[in-house]
């Protein structure tokens, strides 16, 4: 009937069933649910999974709004039930076609100012964070945690957020490249933060496969350096290292 | 910050930060407010808050069907510090897999067994003592149901308030819809409940799901026949010390959470 060696490894089970739509086509579940109620649970699955990204795409999509359709009004769309037939909740994979959908759904043409399509961006790179739970596992090397992005932009977005949020105009000496990295810790604190060249070489040289002191050596710098950027990198949940 | 009054029944409703301004000049309607989060840095009208009106301790804490982190029952320690409610609540939920790498982000309750109870059972008495305070639970309804239950939701509920001696939070709506989805009146399903551990009730509306395909909770206006369940509980309820309109969205507005508490108020003659 079920592999599940515990009470608690079965209500994983089911869990997990629940937030697998592929699972729930496949039946291979072996969960001891009778088939009315099998049914009964892919509604509320579906359910659950229109509420969870409804949230999200509401609080990681706060500025676009300002010009363009409520990024939430996705999950009410033909192509939201598609992506609903087979998505893994909370997966970063998941996260990634909902956050293009919604590009394709808030988009506007023409672009209602320049920094558009870097705000966009900017917000897709925070609902990644908001709307998955997956974490790294446990590697020998250090490796980016799945919803970890490292992105360069060409306008200073933490500061044309501001002046979105507080109705100032946004002026062109905000054109400016800027470096952001965006990631999650296992508790679910989101961070969002300025990153210097050479923290951004030691993050794209943290592949999983190289060690610390080769890391170091990619990004030039002294094996102490890159080792407390490491760690920095591992407390806001950008990296997973062995410790 | 205010004291609920002892032998006065509390009536009041969730904190919603983009009500702040009307929830300060409502006047006597509102006596407590619950906390689902904690209050943001930016949130101005906070400090007024807490200076003007009870505060009971609603957030996610963690699930108690596991162990909660070192880091769970500081946070809970620290929240608790900062309201100083009588008592503290979580749910009989499960629904994040061991490992972190699912959740469903949502109420779900755990499977009715003598394991899950032996979990409950200790990892409340693990919470109450590290925030130093009465915990109150509140129950989870379900909308499907496996053939694995070794007991009922009342048996589970009353032996978990044996062992344990904390408090039920009553959640009307959840009683409400876990009858509707059993085909079953709601004051017949609480047969069995424990209703002489009753501490605080939620009261709220019910709205159609498309996904459901029936009624879901909704940040709408309590039903009569909500209202009517928790006046037919409060007679069953001797320890029965507060009401609280159960709902918190961005979409909710001024006008539906103060006709809900007024509402509230006039049902119990308060």
């Amino acid at each position: 009937m079920t592999d599940a060696r515990s009470d608690r490894d079965l209500q994983d089970a089911v869990i997990t069933y629940l937030a697998d739509a592929n699972l729930r086509r496949t039946a291979t579940a072996r969960l001891p649910l009778a088939p009315d109620q099998a049914r009964r649970a892919g509604r509320f699955a579906r359910f659950l999974a229109r509420r969870y990204y409804r949230d999200r795409l509401a609080r990681s999509f706060r500025y676009s709004r300002l010009f363009a359709p409520a990024a939430e009004t996705l999950v009410d769309t033909p192509a939201f039930d598609a992506f609903l037939d087979d998505c893994v909740l909370g997966s970063v994979a998941a996260a990634e076609r909902a956050g293009d959908l919604t590009l394709n759904h808030v988009n506007l043409s023409p672009a209602p100012a320049a920094w558009w399509s870097e705000l966009l961006q900017y917000e897709r790179s925070f609902f990644l964070q908001a709307a998955s739970t997956e974490n790294a596992s446990p590697a020998q090397f250090p490796q980016p945690a799945p919803s970890a992005r490292c992105r360069q932009f060409s306008w200073n977005l933490p500061e044309v957020l501001v002046r979105l949020k507080s109705g100032r105009p946004i002026s062109d000496e905000l054109c400016c490249a800027i470096t952001l990295l965006f990631s999650r810790t296992r508790h679910g604190r989101i961070y969002v933060v300025e990153v210097d060249e050479a923290t951004a070489a030691v993050f794209h040289a943290a592949h999983g496969h190289s060690r610390p002191e080769q890391i170091a050596e990619a990004a030039c710098l002294s094996a102490t350096i890159a080792q407390q950027t490491l760690s920095a990198l591992a407390q806001i949940g950008a990296l997973a290292t062995s410790s | 910050m205010p004291a609920m009054v002892e032998g006065r029944l509390s009536i009041g409703a969730f904190y919603n930060p983009h009500l702040a301004e009307a929830l300060l000049q409502a006047g006597g309607v509102i006596d407590h407010l619950s906390m689902a989060d904690p209050p943001a840095p930016d949130d101005r009208a906070f400090p007024s808050i807490r200076e003007r009106f009870s505060l009971l301790l609603h957030d996610y804490l963690g699930q108690l069907s596991d162990p909660l982190s070192e880091h769970a029952l500081t946070r809970a320690r620290h929240l608790q510090e900062m309201y100083r409610g009588p008592w503290v609540a979580e749910h009989f939920q499960c629904l994040h897999t061991q490992d972190g790498a699912r959740t469903l982000d949502y109420v779900f309750p755990p499977l009715y067994t003598e394991e899950f109870l032996s979990r409950f059972v200790a990892n409340a008495l693990v919470l109450r003592d590290a925030v130093k305070a009465p915990l109150v639970m509140e129950n989870i309804p379900g909308f499907f149901s496996l053939d694995y239950a070794q007991m009922t939701e009342a048996e589970f509920l009353c032996r978990f308030f044996d062992q344990t001696g904390c408090g039920l939070l009553l959640d009307l709506p959840h009683i409400w819809l876990a009858a509707h989805y059993s085909g079953r009146d709601p004051r017949e399903y609480l047969a069995g409940f424990p209703l002489g551990k009753v501490v605080e009730l939620h009261v709220a509306g019910v709205e159609e799901d498309r996904d459901l395909e029936g009624p879901w909770i909704a940040p709408t206006q309590p039903t009569e026949e909500i209202l009517e369940l928790a006046l037919w509980v409060a007679e069953r309820a001797p320890g029965l010390r507060a009401v609280t309109f159960d709902a918190f969205a961005p979409s909710l507005t001024a006008d539906v959470l103060l006709h809900s508490v007024e509402a509230t108020r006039a049902a119990f003659a308060v």
